[in-house]
This record gives C-alpha cells, structure tokens and sequence, in this order.
C-alpha cells in the first residue's frame, strides 16, 4: 500500500519530456508555478497555532487598533512577524458597513471571510457599528474576527458563526443603545434648554443693543473672554443652528428609541446588576482583586497597549470593570439638569473616547460572556466539531439514543422509520418526536449560546433542576441516605431474568426518565481532565489484570459494588471515575461514587456502579448476603473481584492495548471507538433479531418454558456469531438492546394517553460468580 | 450604470463538450471601458458575473473585465461593480504586487443583495505587475448554495488564476481574456450541471435506488460492490463511475453518495449524456460518464492528477475498480500536473507525451474505453483487502427487507470510521506532540495498535483521518518514504 514516493519515482521517465525540444527558449517564469507545499494538519507554519477572537476598532483618533483578545495572550507566541495592529489595520481598512444618505440612520452587521495567506490564517470578521454621542457622526466601527488556522473550520462552522456573532452583536448594540438614547435624550434637553437661554439671550442682547450707545458688541466678547459661561456658548449658536440640531436629534430618537423593545436583554443586564452589586458587597474594601476583574480578557488603552495604573488615574479611569459597573443602573436615571452646549465643534479633543465597556456597559458584560464561549466552542478542531456534530445529529428520537458514559453511541430508531418495540400498535414516531418530556436534549436546546451547547462543561453542570452553583459538583458526588424498605424481595429470585416490581418506588417521579445530560465521545477526549468520566482508566487497567471481568460486569448490566474501608475513599472515587465511561444507558442507570450505608434492592433499580465504604468492623455488612448474587464485588481490602468471568475477544482487546496506547486520550478514544463497535453490532441485533417476532414474543413473555427459552438463547447465540461475537460479548450486545427497550417502555409509561402501560421493573441477573484474585 | 456600446464586436468562442458561448462587449463606466464578455449559459447557472478588477494607479481600483451570464439577466449595477473593485483591493494597497499567494474574501452587498467571493493576487496589468482581484458575483438567495460550494469554487478559481496569470505575463489583455474565457464557461458549465443533476443532500430524496435499497435488490456483485466502496472511501470518496446504462451508473452514484456528508453531495453530481453532457470536472466527488458501444467514453479523465483529491474509477462494464494513485503520491502527482498544465498553456501546444513509463502488471495498459490510450496508466487496479466494507454489507443482509432507512445504517457506518479515525489522530498527536516531533514507529506497528491489521481497513480509516485532519495521511506515510520535495526535484 504505501510503496512510497521512491516507487511513483521510479514510473517517471528519465528523459523530461518538458524539457524536450520544440518548446520556446524561455521557459515558463518560476513565479507562475504555484510553491509547493507540504501537508501542515497542525499548522505549524501558521503565524498563530490556536484560534483566538479579536475585537477591533476604527478609532477617529488613531485609525484600526485592536481593543480586546480572548484569550488575552493568544499573539505572544505569533511567529512569521505578524501583528495584531497591523492585522486590525487589514480588517478595518475597507468599510462593508456604509450607509447610504445624508441623515442618520442605523447600519445592519456585516461579516467578512477573509485569508491572510501570508500568515497562513483565516479569519470570520463580524463588523458592526455602535453608537457614541461624543463620537463624529455619533459612530464607532467596530469588528470582532474570530482567528484561525483552519480554513475548513470557517466554511463548515460559517452559519453557526454568523448566528452566534451576531447575538453577541446584539448584546453590545443593546447596552449601547440604552446609553445612546439616554444620551442623546439629555443632548436633546440640553438643546431646548440652550434654546430658551438663547431666546433669553437675544431679547437681553436687543434690550442692550436699544439702551447702549456704545460699541455693545466689544463689550460683550470682552465679557465673554473673561468670564467663560453660557453667554460665551450662546454667542457661537444661531436660531437656525439650534433648530437643525433639534430636528437631527429628535430624528435619531426616533430612529433609536423604537429599538428598544428587547425586555429579555434587559432583564439579563438587570440580573448581571444585581450579581455584580452582591459581590462587589462581599469583597467591599478589596475593588482591586483579581477575583474582582472578572474578564479574562485584556483590556487595551488608546495606545493599543493595557492600562498601567498610573494610565488609569491619569485618565480617571475606573480602576476595574467593577468600578466601572457600579455607575451602570438600569432603573434609576439620575436627574439631570440641562446645560447651554454648542451646535457645533462640541467635541473636546482632549476628552479620550469610550471604552468598549463605557459604551455597552451590562451589554460588553453579557457580550464578552458570549464570546468567551464562542471561543471554547469553537477552538476545538475540526475532528471534535465534525463528530460532535454527528453525534448532535442523532439524539433524536430520544427513546432510541443509545449511551455509555453518558457518551452518545447511536439511535436505534433513527434508521427504523416506525419505532420498533414491543408495544409497536400503540406508538408512533410523531409523538417521539414532538413530546418535549421525552426530550433529553430539551436542556441543550434552550440554550441560548453554543458555549454550553454539547461541551463537556454542559455534560457536568446541566443536572436536571440544579441551581447554577450546584451545577458544578459532579453527579457522581450525590450520596443517598434515605431509608428505603425492599424487604421480602429475595423469593423471587428462581429464574435467569427475574422480574420484581418494586411497589415501594415512585417511578412516576424523575427517576424514570430523568433529563441527564449527555455527551459527545469527540468533546469527551478533547476536553479529557482529572474531572472527566474515564480518568485514571489507563492507570486502573495497568495496575488490574482482571479489568475484562469488570468491564463485562458494567457492560451487561450487572451492578459492581467498589468496596473498602473510609480510608480509601479518594481511591474507590477514583475507581469509579475511571469505570463509569463503561456504564450504558442515560435513562436508566446512575453511579453513585461514595456511599456509606448497606446496600438495598432498591439500589440496583438506579445503580449500576457504586463505590462503598465504612469502617473495617462494619465493611462486611455493605452488601448484604442477599444481594451478593446479583452484583459483583470489587473488595479493596481483601484484593478480590466476585463476578462473572468474561470470556470473550473485545474487552480482553481492549485489556491488552493498554501497552499499545501510552496515553489516556487515545486509549480513551480507542475504548469509544469499541464501544460503538459494539453498539453498532447491538443496533442490528436489534432490527435483525431482537424484534422479529420470534424474540419479541419470547422476551415479554414471562411464562414461557424453559425448553423455549433455550431454543431463544440457541437462536440469539446464532445471529450473535453471525455479527462474529462470542458467547460474553453477545451478553452484553444483549444488554445494550435491553437498555434502548426499557428506555422505549419507560417513555411509553410516561405518556398519559397509556395508562395501562406495565410499570418498569428491576431486573436481576444471578450469574455463578467466580473470585479474582486482584493482582 | 454601465452600457453595451452601440457597436458591439461580438466574437464567440466555441468551447468542446459545452453548449455555453460567449460573445464580447464593451462597457463603461464613470471614467473608463472595459469588455464584457456575455456567456449564453443555462438558466440554472448560479454564477450571474465574473468580475476582474485591478488596482489602477492613477484611477484606484477599476473593473477591467466582466463576465456576464446572459441567462440570469440580472441587473448589477455598476456602483455594485465598483463596490466590489473598492472592498477587494483598498485594503490591498500594501500588498507586494509580486507576492504569490492568493487571498480570498467573502462578503456581501446588502444593497445589491449579491454575494461575492473574491480572490486577490498579483498579475501583469499593462506593463508592470498590479494587484488584482477575480470575483465571483451570486445572487443573495444562493448564499446557502455558495457555501456548499465554497471549497470547490475556490478550488476552480485558484486554479484559473494560475491559469490567468500565465495568460497576462503571455498576451495582450484582450487576447488573453479571450482566452481565459473558456475556463470561466467550463466552470460556469460545472455549477450549471450541479444544479440540473447534482446529488441531494440526503440520497433518499432522490428517485435513484442504491445498491442498499432492499426493494431493488443489490444489482451489483458483491464482491465488486465492496471493491467500489473501499477504494471510493480510501480515494478521499473521489470517484467517476463509467457504463453503458445510465440507470445503473446513477444507481452506483447513488450508492457511493451514501458513504458522503450532505455538504459533499452537493458537490456530486449523477450521469450527464446527450444534450446535458459535460466534460470530466475536477474536484467532484462523484461524476458519473457513459461508455459508446465501442467501449469509448465520452470524456477525457486527462486532468483527473489536478483534482484535489485521489480519484476512484468504477467500471460497471468490465467490473473493475481502479485508483488514480495512492493517497499520499496524489500531492505531489497533482503538483505535477499543475506544472504541466501551465507549461502547455506557455509554450501554446498540447503535452501528450504521458510522463510515467510502464511497469508491468502494475499498470493497465489493455483498458478499452479511454479516447487516448496513455490515459489507462493512469489508474492502477484496486485490491487491496480490507474487513470493514465486507463486514457491514454481510451484516445489512441480515436485516429485515422492512428498514427503510438504509441511508441511516451507512452514516452509523461513516460515525465508527470517524471515531477510528479519531484515534488514530489523537494517537499520532500525542505521539509526536501535534507533529512537531516525527512519528517513531512504523505504520505496520501503528496498524497493530489500532487494530487495523488488514491494509485495506487501515487505508480506510487513515483516509477518514484525512478528512478529518488533512494532512495526516501524509504525515503518518512520510516516514518511510523519501520526502515529496525531494520526488519532485526529479521533475
């Protein structure tokens, strides 16, 4: 296959045929032969290696300057000499944003793509204008251009950007204009007030001009040299000047004033109010802390350059954004008492312009907020934003969303056109669909930026119902401590698959279908830290030898307990942080990681993996004798793993690509790789076998003898070794169906329009179980 | 606005395979003419003008050249034109005149309601060198169409470039415009076909069966079908399919289609014969051409090294599946071609003398349906083994004949590969810190750790890579091979 460069040499032939005769003396100029270039999949020979956003200004003083990086050092390490003030001076050179007339009138965004070849970068640039009662024709251009190498990244991601862009646009125009109006609303009432005292003014000046013999005009331009007041300013106004600047004023209000309808943007900048007055109340007497300056963001003087303090106090600047903030309220306009201003050549030269954030105030806040995460979005590669986007792609019908480690595999029912199940009469896939309780993306969706949309941030912070700061603790931290009675459920235990309805349980309540974030396996490897699902896994897999035993457990649904004494706890944590990445199904399964009280039937409805711990004396009573043959024990203390063995290909392949794979993302990627290997199998497991006729009447029959079972179990085996599976991994292709068919159930049980719908049941799996010795 | 001057010269410039023209005019604007050339293009065409403006160095920027399709009959105005020669160059005003690279920009005029994508380079502009700027003009309602298309209008117009800046350094101005035309109407002629008989962006939509469709049967070999399939995914899914029978080259189309993302469809197109035929295009995905009784086809595959990508070809008469080149010799074939083809355009004459040599089995030389018959030892034999294509057509004929949605099971295929894909990325990063270390093993033991031991799986799963990241394929193969820049030294 590859014989490589020397093997395609070797077709050539010696003698050139270009350089044959019959061509003209001067052969073609090497400057019109395109430069080779080799391949450069990392962009080492970009100018700059990672994506960054750059927020640009046309200054009237200073022309193109760059205002804002995210993230703030993103050009240090810039190579091929190339500048951020020089790229801004391309961005902003050419004007896509003009307006045609003579009066004012407000500019729609516009966007750009654009290469700098040179550098080897590629940039989406959104111009949008905002608005400054101070500024020449009230105007200040700005851009912001998110920064890459990769050019396949704006042509794929281009109308995501432009949407997302422009709500940050939005955000910015919106905090702007309410200070613009406002603005402008006190340069119009300065106006009237400048008319009345002109009014004064002029009657006064002809009463003068009646009673003065002498030369009145020199008298008032010496009093006026002297004494700079409103007679100074009213002297350079005229009537006519005053009523164009009225009219013009008044234009704008009305251009402006009837944006300002959005109640949703300005209940966001009231809540950011109140968030920044209870912390700047909590750290009063600390203004200047770092906790303090909340954008991460750099935050550039006129010079281009960041303030220094001495800058700040020179220009009685704010010391911090939060100074800054303290004089932005929402509510209370100040009473403002007009003064006479001139019509023309008002603008102080000496005065330096607004910020960013003196002009948008809460809308700059809620902007950056939304830029900073475009950018977490949108740095990723192409490869995570490619599967991401397939992955995306497939969550629907949710009953058919197949996941492991809450990492999305596949949609059983996105290939099956009408939903395939066991009660296939009574649904239809319209009513999947369009059901919003059966929605598991319905947290995603509502989402208003793509930040938090399918990253792993989401996966961890997105619990169903969970404030904002209890959004950040894992799930895997909950701990139960509720009593909960399952006595007398033992005798039921006879057959292979036993089923017993805990009536006990409240299943109508959210832990039926509960809303839990899901994610996808490429954000998964590409945000992969100590945090994540799955880490510690190349650490757990070297240091066990019986990992395949394990893995099978988790695989084909049998609970496996983690236990050991109170001192272990951050070790048995860690276990389970590394194994739950092999926990099928989102609906249904959970993982508790530290639970300190003995193990209940009930528990093996929810859990799948638990890690438990007590003191030595009491350890042996966390798994109660009557339990123990329906979960696998994993004992920290005495070394011991009780469980099924696993006899199989797959995961002992995985077991033994721990050497191949030195670091945890690949080996972590090449486990999703497997496991959707699997699910792919399971999915024609279960259009091919599993609800033929045959097997679905075997499989909701709970009466059926045990010869039809077998003749069940024969067939299954059959079709399992057709998709090439042995005995163990056909179990867990088996399990991997079962998961989508009770989500299928429990979805159905949920729609009221079937009450007669069976209740969800635990299922209990005794295997013989075998005792590993943990080496 | 500009207008046609009373006594137009039209002059029309007959293009092979195409029924597009192109007569020329003169324009004017406020402070200077320039031509136009009018093409007779369908009404499906996308592009409505061509526009090729330079930075004049006592008027600025100016128009000095338009294409403009008489079939769209649409009104630009010239203030749009002369918008569109200021927001190309003013911000270029720095730009080296000699500098080889070619920018682009994409924007548009909201007034106009036209999109613009344009590319700035330098040329020859009356005796010196200037920078230039070649646009694209779209109306507004096709933005969504021109971002499909992006990549593979960019690749047309860089491409051109090349080509009109050989013609600038060569001819006059009005001459080398006149000749530069007809590789304007070929591209116009590409998108047209796109639009009357591209792939939808998703196949069931189509009235064409796939070999998947269980209604329809498979129709085609299985073990053919496989071979197809393996070598359209390992050829970057580039492939032309050639036959006798329309229905049945649409439905390999088709077939191949499935295996493509929506966004690559739209740059496929199925079979064009009788008054629709079209000429082999470069960079297409999937074209499909139909063979005479004779067994001729009737198109060259002569440029087929200047396409982007490696390039399948599928036989369904002689059943037989063949590869223009491997992956990672196709960069440096194609940078071969380039050189080749400009040649010609300098020196003004045909190069027909095929540059490789034959080496036995390892060329074709006995393909009967090439009109010239150097052509053949263009495409080598595919055959290699591979356990990934085999595996899920066994497994679809396991299904129920009751599953609609084959197009469904092929994606969840195309998901596997790219997280395979994947791995073996990250694998390679963290292996050599994102490349800047070189890749120490070799491809037979990255093969093992992957668990791809069939070169056919791992070829598949590196060329998924590639697409996911270009330039690894080549990445991960140079190591145990010489560098291209040294291959290409010998040229």
């Amino acid at each position: 296959m590859f014989g490589g460069y020397t093997e395609v040499a070797a077709y050539y032939v010696d003698n050139e045929p270009l350089s044959s005769s019959g061509y003209p003396e001067l052969p073609l100029p090497e400057e019109y032969i395109p430069p080779y270039s080799t391949p450069d999949p990392w962009h080492q020979k970009a100018a700059c290696q990672e994506d960054f956003i750059l927020i640009a200004e046309f200054s009237e003083r200073e022309g193109p300057k760059p205002v804002i990086t995210i993230p703030t050092n993103c050009c240090q390490k810039a190579k091929n000499g190339f500048d951020l003030n020089d790229f801004s001076v391309r961005l902003m050179s050419v004007d896509f944003q003009t307006v045609a007339g003579d009066s004012f009138a407000l500019s729609e965004d516009s966007y750009v793509l654009v290469s700098e070849t040179k550098y080897g970068i590629y940039a989406y640039v959104h111009h949008f204008t905002l608005y400054d009662s101070q500024a020449r024709g009230f105007v200040r251009p700005f851009c912001m251009a998110f920064v890459t190498p990769d050019h396949g990244k704006l042509i794929a991601s281009h109308k995501e950007m432009a949407s997302e862009f422009s709500k940050v646009s939005h955000c910015f125009k919106y905090g702007n204009l309410l200070l613009f109006v406002k603005d402008m609303s006190y340069y119009l009432s300065d106006l009237m007030y400048t008319k009345e005292r002109f009014s004064d003014f002029e009657k006064i000046r002809e009463k003068e001009k009646e009673n003065d013999d002498e030369n009145p005009q020199e008298l008032l331009l010496l009093e006026a040299f002297n004494n700079p007041n409103e007679d100074h300013i009213l002297e350079s106004v005229t009537e006519q000047g005053l009523a164009t600047a009225i009219r013009e004023v008044k234009h704008i209000l009305d251009v402006t004033t009837v944006l300002m309808n959005d109640s949703d943007m300005e209940q966001r900048f009231r809540t950011l109010e109140q968030k920044s007055r209870s912390t700047s109340e909590s750290n009063e007497g600390n203004e200047l802390s770092s906790e303090n300056f909340q954008y991460s963001c750099s935050l550039h003087s006129e010079s281009g350059q960041p303030w220094t303090d001495a800058e700040k106090v020179a220009q009685h600047r704010p010391s911090s954004v939060n100074d800054l903030e303290d004089s932005w309220n929402m509510d209370h306009y100040e009473m403002y008492k007009p003064r006479v201003v001139r019509t023309t050549n008002k603008k102080g030269f000496d005065e330096s312009l607004r910020t960013l954030h003196e002009l948008c105030r809460w809308g700059a806040k809620e902007g950056l907020g939304l830029l900073r995460g475009i950018h977490r979005y949108f740095s990723r590669d192409m490869t995570t934003l490619h599967i991401e986007r397939r992955d995306a792609a497939s969550i629907e019908p949710s009953p058919g969303l197949l996941t492991i480690g809450r990492s999305v595999q596949l949609n059983f029912l996105s290939c099956a056109g009408p939903l395939k199940s066991v009660s296939d009469e009574v649904t239809s896939p319209c009513s999947l669909v369009s059901s919003p309780s059966g929605n598991i993306t319905q947290r995603w969706l509502s989402d208003d930026t793509l930040a938090s949309f399918h990253s792993a941030e989401s996966f961890l912070s997105c619990s169903e119902g969970a404030s904002s700061d209890e959004s950040k603790r894992s799930s895997l931290d909950r701990k139960l401590s509720e009593p909960e009675d399952v006595a007398g459920c033992a005798s039921a235990f006879s057959s292979e698959y036993t089923v017993v309805r805990p009536d006990s349980l409240d299943f109508q309540s959210a832990v039926l279908f509960p809303q839990v974030p899901v994610i996808s396996a490429a954000d998964h490897i590409t945000n992969l830290s100590t945090k994540s699902l799955g880490h510690g896994f190349l650490s757990f897999v070297g240091r066990y030898a019986v990992t395949p035993h394990v893995l099978f457990s988790l695989l084909c649904g049998r609970p496996l307990v983690i236990i050991g004494t109170t001192r272990k706890e951050t070790d048995i944590r860690a276990m389970v942080t590394a194994l739950c990445c092999f926990v099928p199904g989102h609906a249904s399964h959970s993982v508790c990681a530290w639970l300190t009280r003995p193990l209940k039937l009930t528990d093996l409805s929810k859990f799948r993996l638990v890690g438990m711990g007590r003191e030595k004396k009491s350890m042996d009573q966390l798994v109660p004798n009557s339990l123990k043959n329906y979960v696998s024990v994993l004992n920290m203390e005495t070394k011991t793993l009780s469980c099924p063995a696993y006899q199989g290909g797959i995961l002992t392949e995985i077991y033994k690509k721990r050497k191949a794979f030195r670091h945890e993302k690949p080996y972590l990627s090449y486990i999703h790789s497997v496991l959707y290997d699997l699910s792919h199998k399971a999915l024609f497991y279960y259009h091919a076998f599993s609800t033929s006729e045959v097997a679905a009447t075997n499989e909701i029959t709970n009466s059926i003898s045990t010869a039809e079972r077998s003749r069940y179990q024969f067939l299954s085996n059959k079709f399992g070794s057709k998709l090439r599976l042995a005995d163990c991994d056909i179990k867990i292709v088996q399990y991997l169906v079962e998961v989508i068919k009770c989500q299928q159930i429990q979805f159905l049980h949920k729609d009221e329009s079937f009450p007669g719908a069976p209740q969800p049941n635990i299922k209990l799996q005794p295997s013989k179980c075998t005792v590993f010795k943990m080496s | 606005m500009a207008t046609a001057s009373p006594n137009p010269s039209p002059t029309a410039l007959s293009v092979p395979s195409s029924s597009l023209g192109a007569v020329v005019l003169t324009e004017s604007a406020t402070n200077h003419e320039y031509p136009v050339h009018v093409i007779n293009d369908s009404p499906n065409s996308l592009v409505a003008r061509i526009v090729l403006c330079y930075w004049d160095n006592i008027m600025g920027p100016c128009v000095r050249h338009l294409w403009n399709s008489e079939a769209q009959g649409m009104h630009v105005p010239q203030s749009a034109l002369d918008y569109i020669a200021t927001h190309t160059l003013s911000g270029e005003i720095t730009r080296d005149e000699d500098d080889p690279t070619i920018d682009f920009r994409f924007f548009l005029i909201r007034e106009s309601n036209l999109i613009v994508t344009s590319f700035v380079f330098g040329a020859i502009g009356g005796n010196e060198s200037v920078v230039h700027s070649l646009s694209i003009v779209v109306r507004q309602e096709h933005r969504q169409r021109c971002l499909e298309l992006q990549a593979l209008m960019s690749s047309w117009m860089l491409r051109g470039i090349h080509h009109l800046r050989v013609y600038l350094e060569k001819e006059t101005g009005d001459t080398s415009m006149d000749r530069f035309t007809p590789y304007l109407m070929q591209f116009i002629q590409m998108l047209t076909s796109l639009n009357e008989s591209g792939l939808p962006g998703r196949i069931s939509d189509c009235d064409i069966d796939t070999a998947f469709n269980p209604d329809c049967g498979c129709q085609f070999d299985g073990h053919f079908l496989c071979r197809a399939i393996s070598s359209h995914l390992i050829s970057a899914r580039c492939s032309v399919v050639v036959g006798d029978n329309p229905n049945k080259v649409n439905k390999m189309i088709a077939t191949l289609g499935l295996f493509l993302d929506s966004a690559e469809r739209q740059c496929s197109r199925f079979v064009l014969y009788g008054n629709k035929s079209c000429p082999y295009s470069p960079d297409l995905f999937l074209q499909g051409f139909l063979q005479s009784a004779s067994g001729e086809l009737n198109t060259s595959l002569k440029d087929v090294h200047l396409s982007q990508r490696p390039t399948t070809l599928i036989d369904l008469t002689t059943q037989e599946v063949k590869f223009s080149c491997q992956p990672h010799q196709h960069l440096a074939l194609q940078y071969r071609a380039v050189k080749r083809k400009l040649n010609e355009l300098w020196t003004g004459r045909a190069d027909n003398t095929f540059p490789f040599r034959s080496i036995g089995a390892k060329i074709i030389l006995e393909s009967h349906f090439y009109l010239l018959p150097f052509f053949s030892e263009m495409f080598h034999t595919f055959d290699e083994p591979e356990t990934l294509v085999t595996n899920l057509f066994e497994e679809w004929k396991l299904l129920p004949p009751n599953i609609k949605q084959h197009e469904a099971y092929i994606s969840q295929f195309i998901s596997g590969l790219d997280r395979k894909a994947m791995t073996l990325i990250r694998f390679v990063e963290c292996e050599t810190n994102c490349g800047q270390n070189p890749l120490k093993i070799s491809v037979k033991k990255l093969r093992q750790d992957l668990s791809l031991k069939v070169p056919g799986d791992f070829s598949i799963v590196l060329a998924t890579a590639e697409k996911l990241k270009p330039g690894i394929f080549h990445f991960v193969t140079k190591g145990n091979n010489i560098d291209p820049a040294e291959f290409l030294d010998s040229f």
